[in-house]
């Protein structure tokens, strides 16, 4: 009777190692599949399966200045790079739920939540959503920088294997230097269906 | 191998079976080192890895209102901690993971009027705006927050002590499948007394 109440402890331990094991060891958590790259560039319309991509604008700020109410006006901590698109979802209404920017060493980053602009894009079908997003970039990672927009979800890593718009900004070593010293405050903008133009103000012209 | 363990009293049986497991436990983490680290005092301008991010306290003072966001409260007094923050690692990260790391002993705090908990609120010190839930903080910048607790009016600030815990990056959870995050270290990376200053 002990023999195999001993004999299904251990392998029951022993299963247990070598799920850990595989678990640990193999890469069963890594992601399998990457996302695939539609590339483009500034003022091009960028085709995915699912939707049109394209970046009409790009520029650098100091400041976001909300545009209504007296909330504060929040500055970066490196620098506001401020990203104008057209989003129109072609073939059903969609959620393009991840943007993001992407430095010359692969490091993503998020857009700013205080600085009031676009988190994501929501469109129906052949309309065309006009969204600003705000990142809050170090100056040293300006140059290179390239827009991503896709469905997925960079949290939950639903990226993969999903059609994803890949623009280059065009942002050169000289913008760079010049972009790490603006001191530029613009109204905060998120999503529209109607086109619209940054409004350059100061910050006494700020709502307050 | 039935007779040798039969010969075995209880004692050497639970012992072999307490081995066993112990054995067992190395993959799971069972014979990692609790922690190595040595706890050093905490001090202005001191620069703190917590992993993430490196945080340096800049300043800590008591004050009774701070404009243009907290108004004066004759019940409490506002315990104003600043600090600058890097985020030195390749992705962006949460800052809340900078908020969670600070803990403290006779802070006497007190709940918000306006809410029921009493963490702390987080404010740019360059704008003074708040930083919404779920901030991120993108790799190589840098901000300078204001971590503010609300406090009793007679608490013993030469008494209170604040202490800077640090983060450990988790890369596989075969507890929850969680892979690629911060976990907060138990013990700090620094605790101590720093000078209060106290405004009006």
């Amino acid at each position: 009777m002990r023999a195999p109440r001993l004999t299904a402890t251990v392998a029951i331990l022993a299963a247990l190692a070598v799920g850990n094991v595989i678990n640990t060891r193999l890469d069963v958590n890594t992601e399998q599949l990457h996302p695939v790259a539609e590339e483009g560039r500034i003022g091009k319309v960028t085709h995915l399966t699912y939707g049109d991509v394209e970046v009409t604008d790009v520029r650098p700020a100091e400041y976001v200045a909300p545009r209504f109410g007296d909330d504060l006006s929040p500055k970066a901590g490196g620098v506001f790079v401020l990203v104008s698109v057209k989003v129109t979802a072609t073939r059903e209404p969609t959620l393009f739920l991840s943007a993001y920017l992407e430095d010359s060493r692969g490091r993503r980053y998020r857009a700013a939540s205080k600085a009031n602009c676009a988190i994501n894009v929501d469109g129906g079908t052949g309309i065309p959503v006009y969204a600003l997003f705000c990142f809050d970039v170090a100056p040293q990672a300006l140059a290179g920088l390239r827009f991503e927009l896709s469905r997925g979800n960079l949290i939950y890593s639903t990226l993969n294997g999903d059609h994803l718009a890949d623009v280059d900004l065009g942002i050169s070593d000289a913008d760079e230097a010049s972009w790490r010293d603006t001191d530029a405050v613009y109204l905060a903008e998120t999503t529209s269906l109607e086109p619209f133009e940054l409004q350059e103000v100061t910050l006494d012209q700020v709502p307050s | 191998m039935r007779g040798f363990v039969a010969r075995r009293s209880g004692t050497q049986r639970l012992g072999a079976v307490a081995a066993v497991l112990v054995v067992l436990s190395a993959p799971f983490g069972g014979w990692r080192s609790a922690s190595d680290a040595e706890v050093v005092p905490l001090a202005l301008d001191q620069r703190l890895d917590l992993g993430p991010f490196y945080l340096t306290i800049d300043s800590v003072k008591q004050v009774t209102e701070l404009p243009p966001v907290l108004e004066e409260d004759p019940t409490s007094r506002y315990l104003v901690i600043k600090t600058t923050v890097t985020n030195h690692s390749d992705r962006a990260e949460s800052a809340t993971l900078a908020e969670a790391a600070f803990a403290g002993d006779h802070i006497g705090i007190l709940p918000w009027p306006d809410r029921e908990d009493a963490q702390l609120r987080v404010y740019g010190v360059d704008d003074a705006v708040e930083l919404p839930a779920g901030e991120f903080i993108n790799p190589d910048v840098t901000y300078h927050l204001a971590f503010v607790l609300r406090q009793e009016p007679d608490t013993d600030l030469e008494a209170l002590t604040l202490a800077v815990r640090g983060y450990v990056f988790q890369e596989v959870d075969p507890q929850t499948l969680d892979p690629d995050r911060w976990v907060l270290d138990e013990d700090p990376i620094a605790e101590g007394h720093v000078p209060i200053e106290v405004g009006s």
